[in-house]
């Protein structure tokens, strides 16, 4: 009998095993939080989040209702506005799924350091989501168009900017770890790429945007944002974020065209499909000096105008002519920057790898330094391939 | 309360499972250290519970080997970058 | 006490490797980092060499007398009374290990993993577990420290492998340029923390069934643990970057968020956290074990198993008022820990060695 009940004790202490998490939250109870847009506001921050709804993405019965939802609040920092939304939001906010923060222009301009402790403090957030700058419109407004063919927006714009820097250049994925150490690190700067809309935002935010073949209002990648310190200062155009992503070593896949000649009207262009770029520091007679050298291989994608590919000497002229042109891009850029008094492409960073001892008496001008740095250009082009076709059409037109 | 309540029960019950098991052992000193032992044990865990102050053993450490952690410190950072 | 516990060399190795690692993985990179900077990991390097050096001391002591541990020794050579009241001070120091290692890994789960779970609860199933592995004995807790280092070993080596792709040389240039004493000095924290702890084991080499054994165990494990160190803090830089690597309070799980593969492999972090439970898991059940030990030593016991109970209800105690922040935690690491760990580490068996010599010399002449 005795040891029955003692028996029994322990069987009923095996219910405090059953309880489960402490912290357990189910999806149901879950607000996803696909995209995070920053403003400024006279009370601090305006932060509007982007919502997906479960429903409308994965339920069997779709109705008209869109599949995200905005919300947004005011607070003095950003944890509190994100709290706050708590008043409006039908759940807790689940931050650990974002894809994107947008951050408004005006809001950029001013400073964005402050806001970003909290997005690398807080647990929920991880380290895979981008940030952009959402250009000449604020944050909140971007994250309300609705985009065909991804349902949620902030997917649409993540994946775009991936297809975007792998295939055509002039934009870049910045992470947080990265924005925050080119924020940190001297030697280096900020970039973001910018997010535009083409057409009304308001009427991007109704559901016929994507009712129509032709969307009212689109969002586009835009060009790549400047910062000095942490405040957007400019802003690089198509060519000069091209030229950027060539000095910073991030071409993956890009096309670039020249003339065909004084004699030919036309074209040609040529898809790149490698590039590699090494960034050397010196140091002479006490002057700083930055070597850019990159390799670029491409194969030729679009003649248009009557010239023989398959000659040797033609081919040759090519690359010189691209070489030239990268040249004329990778400069630009540089002048870009240097009216800018911003170095983005961590040229500093490289001199203090390669210079250290030098470079701790560059480091507190760096600024002054960077405006009259010596920088060297050398472009290795390549043509390896034509493809599929060798001669062009226009050669054997009647 | 609960809590009180909770750290009694789970000692006594731990206790009496454990003190025939030192039983064998035919030893007066360990059966005394045990009693002891757990007594002065669950009455800290009690203290704790009911928010009474209990010495922190990291400020004790602190306190007796300032003299030499200061100049280590000094030392070390000098180095400590930011 | 049952002195026919018998553990053998692999084993041994595998509880020192599991020791040297302990929470050192997972927290000390940053602290490395914030002197050493981009050198940081060579700091890992010289540390790991030192404590190789304070192991093979360790093991002359082990030489004076096979058949003793620390406590014992203590006595034999310092006589009762003086023997008992450092072994008193350094059961204290083993005790404070105990505690500083359970709330590391407390405090480890509430910032990333539960944090909405008190504290205390996260202690309290911790130290249970590791109650019942200590009751069992050394023994129990060899053989499954013996089952489970292979996915300890398995873990690390995926992480490393997952990340490989993302580690940029440049980051860790230039190379033992600049900053040499930054470097030096980051090296200064990390031989308190882990490597004279190691000092705990000795105790157990007589449980070892062939000395011999025990004495090239104590080494390789010391080596294969300040190996994986340096290469864990080496990926965290190459991957990390300095800057980050110093700003997390714990880089190797954030270098665990790194991991994506294809957008396939992803948010598997917890393969960090699973190293890590097992390595500090191991290391607080060997201290416990030593702890409990020594205490029935010093109180003259037949069975250490007496005081087990006890001891477990004063480590949460403890652990729970140890520290009012994780903040505190690293300061004390970076400070009052060294010398502290240095004092039972480094002095206390220099001590031992000459008194030990001193006494042979005695008895031979």
């Amino acid at each position: 009998m005795k040891k029955n009940g003692s028996k029994a004790l322990l069987l009923f202490m095996t219910i405090f095993l059953l309880t489960g998490c402490w912290s357990s939250r189910e999806l149901s109870d879950l607000a996803v939080v696909t995209a995070l847009g920053i403003d400024k506001h006279e009370d601090g921050y305006k932060l509007t989040v982007q919502v997906m709804d479960p429903g409308e993405i994965a339920g069997k019965d779709l109705t008209t209702r869109t599949s995200v939802t905005t919300y947004s609040m005011t607070g003095k920092t950003v944890f509190e506005a994100l709290r706050r939304l708590t008043v409006t939001t039908p759940r807790k906010l689940y931050l650990s799924h974002l894809r994107i923060i947008l951050l408004g222009q005006e809001f950029s301009e001013g400073g964005i350091s402050q806001s970003l402790d909290f997005i690398s403090r807080d647990h929920e957030m991880r380290l895979e989501f981008s940030l952009m700058i959402t250009k000449n419109m604020e944050a909140e407004k971007a994250l309300k168009i609705l985009t065909p063919i991804e349902k949620i927006p902030a997917n649409k714009i993540y994946s775009s900017l991936q297809t975007a820097q792998d295939n055509w250049a002039p934009a870049k994925i910045v992470e947080l770890d990265e924005l925050v150490s080119s924020l940190t690190v001297p030697g280096k700067e900020a970039v973001l790429t910018g997010l535009s809309a083409v057409g009304s935002p308001e009427v991007g935010a109704q559901i016929e945007n994507v009712e129509v073949v032709d969307s009212h209002t689109i969002v586009n990648i835009d060009e790549i944002g400047v910062f000095k310190d942490d405040k957007l200062v400019g802003w690089f155009n198509e060519n000069e974020s091209k030229g950027f992503n060539y000095i910073t070593d991030n071409v993956r896949n890009t096309i670039g065209w020249v003339e065909c000649g004084k004699e030919e009207e036309g074209t040609i262009s040529v898809e790149v499909t490698k590039n590699e770029t090494k960034l050397k520091g010196s140091i002479d007679s006490n002057l700083p000096k930055i070597t850019i050298e990159t390799t670029i291989e491409a194969n030729i994608a679009d003649v248009e105008c009557a010239i023989d590919v398959y000659d040797q000497s033609k081919i040759k002229e090519i690359e010189g002519k691209l070489k030239k042109k990268i040249e004329e891009i990778i400069k630009e850029s540089i002048g870009k920057a240097k009216e800018l008094n911003s170095d983005v492409f961590g040229f500093g960073q490289v001199l203090s790898r390669q210079e250290p001892k030098q470079w701790k008496q560059l480091k507190d001008n760096w600024d002054k330094e960077f405006a009259d740095l010596d920088i060297e250009v050398k472009v290795k082009f390549n043509i390896r391939g034509t493809g599929t076709i060798t001669e062009t059409l226009l050669g054997n037109m009647k | 309360m609960l809590n009180v309540t909770a750290i009694l029960l789970v000692t006594g019950l731990i206790g009496r499972f454990e003190y025939k098991k030192i039983k064998k052992l035919d030893s007066k000193k360990d059966k005394w250290v045990f009693v002891v032992g757990t007594t002065v044990a669950a009455t800290l865990s009690v203290a704790l519970v009911l928010g009474y102050y209990i010495p922190n053993l990291s400020k004790g450490f602190e306190i007796v080997y300032q003299p030499i952690t200061d100049p280590i410190v000094t030392i070390l950072d000098t180095y400590k970058s930011k | 006490m049952n002195s026919e516990v018998k553990i053998n060399g692999r084993q041994f190795t595998i509880l020192v490797i599991m020791n040297t690692l302990g929470s050192a993985i997972i927290m000390g990179p940053a602290i490395v980092a914030s002197y050493g900077r981009e050198n940081s990991w060579i700091s890992v390097l010289i540390a790991s060499m030192i404590g190789i050096l304070v192991v093979l001391m360790y093991i002359q002591i082990f030489k004076l007398d096979r058949n003793k541990d620390i406590f014992q020794l203590l006595e034999k050579l310092l006589g009762k009374w003086l023997g008992k009241f450092i072994s008193f001070l350094f059961v204290l120091y083993v005790f404070y290990v105990v505690i500083g290692n359970l709330r590391a890994m407390g405090d480890f789960i509430i910032t990333h993993i539960l944090v909405e779970t008190p504290l205390e609860v996260m202690i309290l199933l911790i130290l249970i577990t590791c109650l019942i592995g200590v009751r069992m004995g050394i023994e129990v807790i060899s053989r499954t420290s013996e089952v489970f280092f292979p996915y300890v070993a398995i873990a690390i080596f995926l992480l490393i492998a997952m990340v490989f792709k993302e580690a940029e040389v440049t980051k860790i240039q230039p190379i033992l340029q600049t900053n040499i004493g930054g470097m030096l000095a980051g090296a200064v924290p990390l031989i308190g923390y882990p490597f004279f702890e190691l000092i705990i084991l000795l105790s157990l080499m007589k449980d070892v069934n062939k000395p011999e054994k025990a004495k090239k165990a104590f080494i390789i494990g010391v080596t294969i643990g300040g190996f994986l160190l340096t290469s864990i803090t080496l990926m965290c830089l190459l991957v990390l970057g300095v800057d980050l690597t110093v700003r997390n309070t714990y880089p190797t799980y954030v270098l665990g968020k790194k991991i994506s593969i294809a957008d396939f492999v992803e948010r598997v972090e917890v393969i960090v956290a699973i190293i890590w439970f097992f390595t500090i898991f191991f290391k607080i059940m060997t201290i416990f074990y030593v702890l409990s030990v020594g205490v029935s030593r010093i109180l003259n016991l037949k069975s250490y198993k007496t005081v087990t109970v006890p001891i477990a209800y004063f480590i949460i105690v403890f652990a729970v008022v140890l520290a009012p922040n994780v903040v505190y935690t690293s300061q004390f690491i970076t400070g009052t820990w060294i010398p502290l760990s240095a004092t039972f580490g480094l002095v206390l068996p220099i001590i031992l060695l000459v008194v030990g010599l001193l006494k042979e010399n005695k008895t031979r002449s």
